[in-house]
């Protein structure tokens, strides 16, 4: 039932794999300080930082999740990278990077840091790594189980761990320019296996008219599968929750105050680079979907037409009968199980390993991206930040570079321990914008008030970013509270408004900041000012 | 070059033998109990941890469910009652006035700061509407 790879696949992963991690290890004699690993120097142009934006983002779990859920709930899942991108990336250019790039911070904590106060900082220091680490546990699980045990039965501990090894190696070498040097390249085997995967599944039914007239045909919970916002009655993507929960808040704070997003625009040469990076990224993303979603729905057409002509094709525990207006159609029980389906019907020897290598590059271009960010967290905003707290001198150049490559090893080990635990969630796209939507709207309202707001201060921010995030949990932990079956969208709606309410309230009720001490992080003040930035930055170090 | 030789030798040794060690005490795939060692016990105890959290969760949400439900069921009625056509003028209406902000209402040097060529081609604000034209297009076809 599993596909034996030809030598010809074997070569194009293992070619693939020993280019990435040469690319990656070349870069590492660019490396002399931390400023380097954790932000290539500030050397990256627009192109680099676009193709890196896009590749750190779409994961693996994209390629599985965005399919599996066309699969179940049609075009409507393109929503996450078409409303749920281009607009919040837009913002996220011209509101929050220039700021970001001008302020010569590291992270997005560190912004908030200078802007607020450290609580705020260290408090979203480690929000966003809990998330990363959930992350990247997910990324390794849905990669070795959902993929490449469905396509090739291996042991699913085994590559995770090859997967790990691999990836974090290249990381902990070369920092952010080898995530951005191997993302270049990534991307050409993404893109390039995406299209070809989208192609054949085109031509095997029959191209887009046949396809769509196919699947309206089938009627019942097919008939609006080509509509691309649902009713507010459906379970999972009502469109109330898509467009203010996803298109306003989710998106806007994944794009501007997420640091495996924003970190390569913080790398950039200019400020013009950084922004371009990021309207780059929004286009190429674009495409996404078309290469992702469409072959979820193409299987729904496909898989049938297999199952009939070999009965055999799907094992019979895999799919369920399910009555439509043109009979009873197979339907596979998982949703995240449909592309490693497809793959292994329908693509030929060369196909397979270019298909494996691209979902490869989209597994690992997310690793290293989220392992480089989650490192330059932990050095800047916990453990630096933490020491000068405590009375401690800073850290060195040197001493940060080697606690970046060490907490690099170590969140990559403790993943790869806790990948297992991960079999237990169904459905994990879902799962990922849960986890996501939890402190998503919180931290997009504190930074947004920072950044629009002089009067915003420390304490509101800090009881925003508490409180919000408590309200989040509770509303996620109550049942049936929202009309959708996954309620993320609404918890980051409704959430971002509890905290900007909460921030507006506590900082009206306690003194402002210092004009000094926001002067250049607020939107009315003079952002290209040398000598108010030093002044700052040489406030934060003392 | 020694430095990369050395990360190279590493490597191989470091793969083959994480791999050979994760075969041997996952011999079953999903059955942590049957899995030995310290990943066993790291299994186990992460298994106590989860199941520990998944009841607080209960916990939690039966403490504030009389409190948020009072509140967000008349919200979730007033939404599902709000006429379905507005979802897609509301979304045109965010690309489009997203596109108009960065074209006439942003300062171009604002726009364009840092720009180490001036040339019509490296125009943010054309950058702007050619991204998010084609999703007009998208949104209105799958009306």
């Amino acid at each position: 039932m599993f596909v034996q790879l030809h030598w010809i696949d074997m070569l194009i992963v293992l070619v693939y794999m020993i280019g990435c991690f040469v690319i990656g290890l070349y870069t590492t004699k660019y490396i002399d300080n931390a400023g380097d690993f954790f932000l290539a120097g500030k050397s990256l142009p627009f192109w680099a930082v676009g193709f890196s934006i896009v590749v750190s983002d779409i994961g693996a779990t994209d390629f599985v999740g965005v399919a599996g859920n066309a699969y179940e709930y049609g075009v409507s899942a393109a929503n996450f990278d078409w409303l749920g991108s281009m607009p919040a990336m837009v913002f996220a250019a011209f509101v929050f990077v220039p700021y970001f790039w001008r302020s010569g911070v590291f992270t997005i904590p560190e912004f908030l840091g200078r802007r607020y106060n450290a609580g705020v900082q260290l408090l979203n220091a480690c929000i966003w790594i809990t998330v990363m680490l959930i992350s990247l546990i997910m990324m390794l699980w849905t990669t070795a189980d959902d993929l490449v045990r469905t396509m090739l039965g291996f042991n699913p501990y085994y590559t995770v761990w090859i997967m790990a090894v691999v990836t974090g190696v290249y990381t902990f070498s070369g920092g952010l320019s080898a995530v951005v040097m191997t993302d270049a390249v990534q991307l050409v085997v993404m893109y390039v296996s995406g299209l070809s995967l989208l192609a054949l599944s085109l031509w095997e039914v029959g191209g887009w008219s046949s396809m769509r007239a196919t699947i309206e045909s089938m009627g019942g919970p097919y008939a609006h599968h080509f509509t691309i916002l649902l009713p507010n009655t459906h379970s999972a993507f009502p469109w109330s929750g898509i467009v203010f929960g996803l298109g306003v808040v989710l998106a806007i704070a994944y794009m501007s105050g997420n640091q495996a997003i924003v970190h390569r625009t913080l790398g950039a040469r200019t400020e013009w680079d950084a922004k371009a990076g990021m309207l780059l990224g929004g286009f190429l993303k674009s495409f996404i979907p078309v290469m992702v979603a469409l072959p979820g729905l193409c299987a729904l057409v496909y898989l049938p037409q297999a199952i009939q002509n070999d009965p055999h094709a799907v094992p019979p525990e895999m799919y369920q009968m399910v009555d439509t207006d043109t009979g009873p159609v197979p339907v596979l029980h998982e949703r995240d199980r449909v592309v490693p389906t497809m793959m292994r019907l329908m693509l030929p020897p060369g196909l397979q390993g270019l298909m494996l290598a691209g979902l490869l590059a989209a597994l690992m271009s997310s690793i290293s991206g989220t392992l480089s960010s989650a490192s330059t967290i932990f050095v800047t905003d916990i453990y630096n930040r933490g020491r000068q707290l405590l009375g401690f001198k800073a850290l060195n150049e040197k001493s940060a570079l080697y606690w970046g490559r060490g907490f690099t090893a170590f969140l990559i080990i403790v993943s790869s321990l806790l990948a297992p635990q991960f079999d237990r969630v169904d459905g994990l796209y879902n799962f990922i914008q849960t986890v996501l939507s939890l402190f998503q709207g919180p931290t997009l309202a504190i930074l947004l008030l920072g950044i629009l707001w002089p009067r915003a201060n420390r304490w509101g921010a800090l009881a925003g970013l508490l409180l919000g995030v408590l309200f989040c949990f509770a509303m996620w932990c109550v049942p049936n509270l929202f009309p959708a079956e996954d309620p993320f969208l609404y918890i980051a709606m409704y959430s971002f408004v509890f905290a900007m309410v909460v921030t507006v309230v506590v900082s009206l009720l306690t003194p402002p900041e210092p004009e000094e001490k926001i002067r250049g992080l607020v939107w009315s003040s003079v952002v290209q000012d040398p000598a108010a930035q030093e002044a700052l930055k040489a406030r934060v170090e003392a | 070059m020694k430095r990369h030789l050395f990360r190279m030798v590493a490597l191989l040794t470091v793969l083959p033998v994480s791999a050979g060690f994760a075969q041997e005490v996952a011999p079953v795939h999903y059955q942590h109990e049957q899995v030995g060692g310290i990943l066993g016990i790291l299994l186990r105890i992460s298994d106590v941890i989860l199941d520990s959290w998944l009841a607080f969760l209960d916990w939690f949400g039966g403490l504030w469910a009389p409190v948020l439900i009072p509140v967000f069921a008349p919200l979730n009625r007033l939404l599902s009652t709000v006429y379905q056509p507005w979802a897609m003028i509301i979304t045109l209406g965010y690309f489009l006035g997203t596109m108009a902000w960065v074209a006439f209402i942003l300062k171009p040097s604002y726009v364009n700061n840092g720009r180490q060529h001036a040339a019509w081609y490296t125009d943010l604000r054309l950058w702007t509407a050619l991204s998010m034209l084609p999703h007009l297009f998208v949104y209105v076809y799958f009306r």
